[in-house]
């Protein structure tokens, strides 16, 4: 059955072709068991932008004050921290396939800082949030709000402790077949962290704005 | 100075420009008092033209089976569209 699935996601390439020298221009990255979690997960968080736009529909007002209340620039500086650690992570995964540990560590401790500083940004805005009054219950816009992000969040937190734990993996275990699929996995995770972010950051943070 | 040449770079470079044009449309846009649904739309359309070349490039969506490609374009297609017409509606 795993196996049926991995053949409509991916190419129809042999094992073969899938070998560490071949890997250097992938058919297809990571296994087609995160694919499936991470398409699901992109579905659930697009119905949840759905929902965010039609219940603006309905209290416009609500949206646009919201909006309003938000610190846009904190929003920009943690997109633009998300972008930098996806550029890290694609990087590392490029020095991984080279079998250039060193590097690849060293770029995966660099991502790993990108998402304390994400979390740092986030809990600093979270902080003026409730200062000015506002929680999950304060009106529509501050719920999805509080629970897109804190999701999201949540989302970074599990992404850091894989890049770190694929960052211990490619000192231990030299050489890219061992380290493959877990490392492709992270790097796939990582990216759909990303992904999410620049969409909930136009939606929250920039379509109400004026 | 290869890295810094490499697609991963030149796609983050365009993503960075898209971020910030994004924002000035969204904080300065010249489109007049009666712009701001396509302000908003403009912002989300750029920011699924973002997810679409972090899926592509990052992710390596573009290298990878037509199933998988086409499933992704679908996702980006549909909300996408659904939320720039909610949006600009």
């Amino acid at each position: 059955m795993t196996d049926d699935v991995a053949g409509f996601l991916w190419s129809a390439d042999p094992p073969s072709l899938r070998q560490p020298e071949q890997l250097a221009t992938p058919r297809a990255p990571a296994e087609a068991g995160i694919w499936i979690f991470v398409l699901g997960d992109m579905t659930i968080f697009g119905v949840f932008f759905i929902a965010f736009l039609v219940e603006a529909h309905h209290d416009r007002a609500a949206f646009t004050t919201g909006a309003a209340e938000l610190v846009w620039p904190l929003g920009l500086l943690n997109t633009i921290v998300l972008l930098v650690s996806s550029l890290l992570v694609a990087l590392a995964t490029r020095q991984h396939r080279l079998g250039n540990a060193p590097s690849t560590r060293r770029l995966l401790l660099a991502t790993s800082v990108c998402g304390a500083i994400f979390g740092a940004v986030k809990a600093a805005e979270y902080s003026i949030e409730v200062t000015r009054g506002q929680s999950a219950h304060a009106d529509l816009f501050f719920t999805f709000y509080f629970v897109l992000t804190g999701i999201h969040l949540l989302h970074v937190a599990i992404g850091t402790g894989l890049v770190l734990i694929w960052r211990s993996r490619a000192a231990h275990l030299p050489g890219w077949a061992r380290n493959r699929r877990f490392a492709e996995t992270a790097s796939v995770y990582w990216h759909m962290v990303d992904l999410l972010w620049v969409v909930i950051f136009a939606l929250l943070y920039l379509v109400y704005l004026r | 100075m290869n890295a810094l040449r490499s697609r991963p770079v030149t796609v983050w470079c365009v993503l960075v420009a898209a971020t910030l044009i994004s924002v000035w449309i969204a904080t300065a846009h010249p489109l007049g008092v009666d712009g701001d649904a396509a302000a908003a739309g403009i912002s989300l359309a750029i920011a699924f033209a973002k997810a679409l070349l972090i899926g592509m490039d990052f992710m390596e969506v573009r290298g990878s089976a037509p199933a998988l490609r086409i499933i992704f374009l679908a996702w980006i297609v549909v909300f996408g569209t659904a939320t720039v017409a909610l949006a600009t509606s």
